[in-house]
């Protein structure tokens, strides 16, 4: 699967958060979008997702083509590829072919999964509930706690959402993402209010759930940068 | 020695409760007139000789039958509408008028309308229905109204079925609001539904029985009903929120039962 973005652009009101954005994305790849606070980050994995509408510009899941309004190319944010290391392209789960929203609204769309800058879990719920309310028929309670025991404390599986911390939240919304059926995968600082030691952990865990599909991660950390193997995508701010 | 407040706290509300009903005594006491007031010992024991009669059983049968059927109706309904109304804005419009109205009408003006349509016999579950319906109904949208859209966005990306939908995220936030509902529909449906049978006066009903003690001035008896009535109510009130408090947590233990052991 390949994203190909073209002059996106995309403002709230008279605030211009993405002006010009072009990106190149392959499956198999791990990418960085790096920028300061404010640069637009989570407007470009929102407008990704079909949460937002982009203002113009064409979103292009493999050769699915949405014409936007006249694209205004004159001006772009500064934008760069800065290839830290990357894996070859591995072959991909199809995507399930569901319409999607947002710039592409007419072609086929992939399957997408994503860890918002939020947990956005149910509270009251545990969290291996969370995870099955996403993962369909294909998993088993069984498999989705032996997978969850992976990166939080046994005991707390059987919890209500609400009495766990911050952290733990953070790695259920992780695991949720990772074991629910995705083509592409977002992650908007996934890694907040994590120590080093689970951060380096769930990085772990990531890399071998994610095989062979596209993941995109806005994070601030350049040391995550590395043991992602990732590609750098930097937004400047505006 | 000092004491131990969990002691105190237990026994506290006891001794209000005994406090106030030997007031109550007194008072009876000091009035010394049977029909104007009757002490807590008289009605007690007139709540004891009704107790034993066939006559007692089917009158609390047959209004509890039918104040709950009218509440259960008005329930089913208002969460129906109120549901389609938080889907469909334009519903919520077309029944904004019915709604203030349902409100706005005195219960005895629908008493007298409703002996007209339906006659005495099933007035209570008419009136019952009628001031139940609104509150579920408003309750209803509001809680809809309360789910958090950020729930609803990560939903929409994981592409979580409907029913699951309704279960994991919508379900959480309209419970609060539908058992806050419901404390006060409880309490209304009763109130309402045995002064509708006092004045359609139904044959074997609580309503008919008051209307009786007020015919004969026999205030012993109308205190001995009224107990009746608060136990009925508060029993009914409580099985039913205690069912509804139990759904979010039993849909969710169901739905972690219900998966696939392999994978």
């Amino acid at each position: 699967m390949k994203l190909t973005v073209l002059s996106l652009r995309k403002s709230f009101g008279d605030l211009q958060v993405l002006s010009g954005i072009d990106l190149e994305l392959e499956s198999g790849r791990v990418y960085c979008l790096m920028g300061p606070s404010g640069s637009g980050k989570t407007t470009l994995i929102r407008v990704l997702m079909g949460l937002e509408t982009a203002d113009c510009g064409d979103i292009i899941w493999e050769n699915t083509v949405s014409a936007l309004p006249a694209t205004d190319t004159a001006t772009s944010d500064s934008l760069s590829s800065d290839s830290v290391a990357s894996d070859s392209a591995a072959s991909l789960p199809a995507a399930n072919g569901k319409a999607g929203k947002g710039n592409n609204p007419t072609g086929i769309s992939p399957r997408f999964a994503a860890v918002f800058q939020e947990d956005r879990l149910c509270e009251a719920f545990t969290p291996v509930e969370n995870v099955l309310l996403v993962t369909g028929r294909s998993l088993s309670a069984a498999r989705v706690r032996a997978e969850l025991s992976r990166l939080l404390p046994e005991e707390s599986l059987s919890r209500p959402v609400s009495t766990l911390s911050g952290g733990m939240k953070r790695r259920t919304a992780i695991c949720r993402a990772l074991l629910a059926p995705y083509d592409v995968l977002f992650m908007d600082e996934p890694f907040t209010g994590l120590d080093e030691d689970t951060r380096q952990t769930v990085i772990s865990y990531i890399l071998e759930k994610n095989a062979g599909r596209m993941l995109l991660i806005s994070t601030h950390q350049e040391e995550d940068v590395a043991s992602l193997e990732a590609e750098v995508i930097r937004l400047s701010s505006r | 020695m000092k004491q131990n407040p969990h002691n105190f706290s237990v026994w506290r509300r006891p001794l209000i409760i005994l406090f106030w009903i030997f007031i109550w005594q007194l008072a009876a006491w000091l009035i010394h007139n049977n029909i104007i007031l009757v002490g807590p010992a008289d009605a007690g024991l007139a709540l004891l000789r009704l107790i034993p009669t066939g006559e007692f059983w089917l009158s609390v049968a047959h209004s509890f039958v039918k104040i709950s059927l009218g509440f259960l109706l008005a329930f089913a309904c208002g969460l129906a509408f109120g549901g389609a109304a938080y889907r469909f804005p334009l519903l919520k419009e077309f029944l904004s008028p019915i709604l203030s109205l349902l409100k706005s009408i005195p219960v005895a003006s629908f008493v007298i309308l409703a002996l007209i349509w339906v006659g005495s016999r099933n007035l209570a579950v008419f009136i019952a229905f009628l001031v139940v319906f609104p509150m579920i109904y408003i309750n209803t949208i509001a809680g809809l109204q309360s789910t958090d859209p950020k729930l609803l966005e990560m939903a929409q990306i994981f592409r979580v079925p409907a029913l699951k939908k309704f279960r994991y995220i919508y379900l959480p936030a309209l419970l609060p609001y539908l058992l806050s509902g419901c404390r006060v529909a409880l309490g209304m449906s009763w109130k309402s539904g045995v002064a509708a049978e006092v004045i359609g006066i139904p044959d074997a009903s609580i309503g008919e029985q008051l209307y009786m003690s007020k015919i004969y001035l026999d205030t012993a008896n109308l205190f001995a009903w009224t107990f009746v009535i608060i136990v009925v109510s508060a029993l009914f009130e409580r099985a039913f929120l205690a069912l509804l408090g139990g759904l979010q947590r039993k849909g969710g233990a169901a739905h972690e039962a219900d998966r696939p052991q392999s994978a």
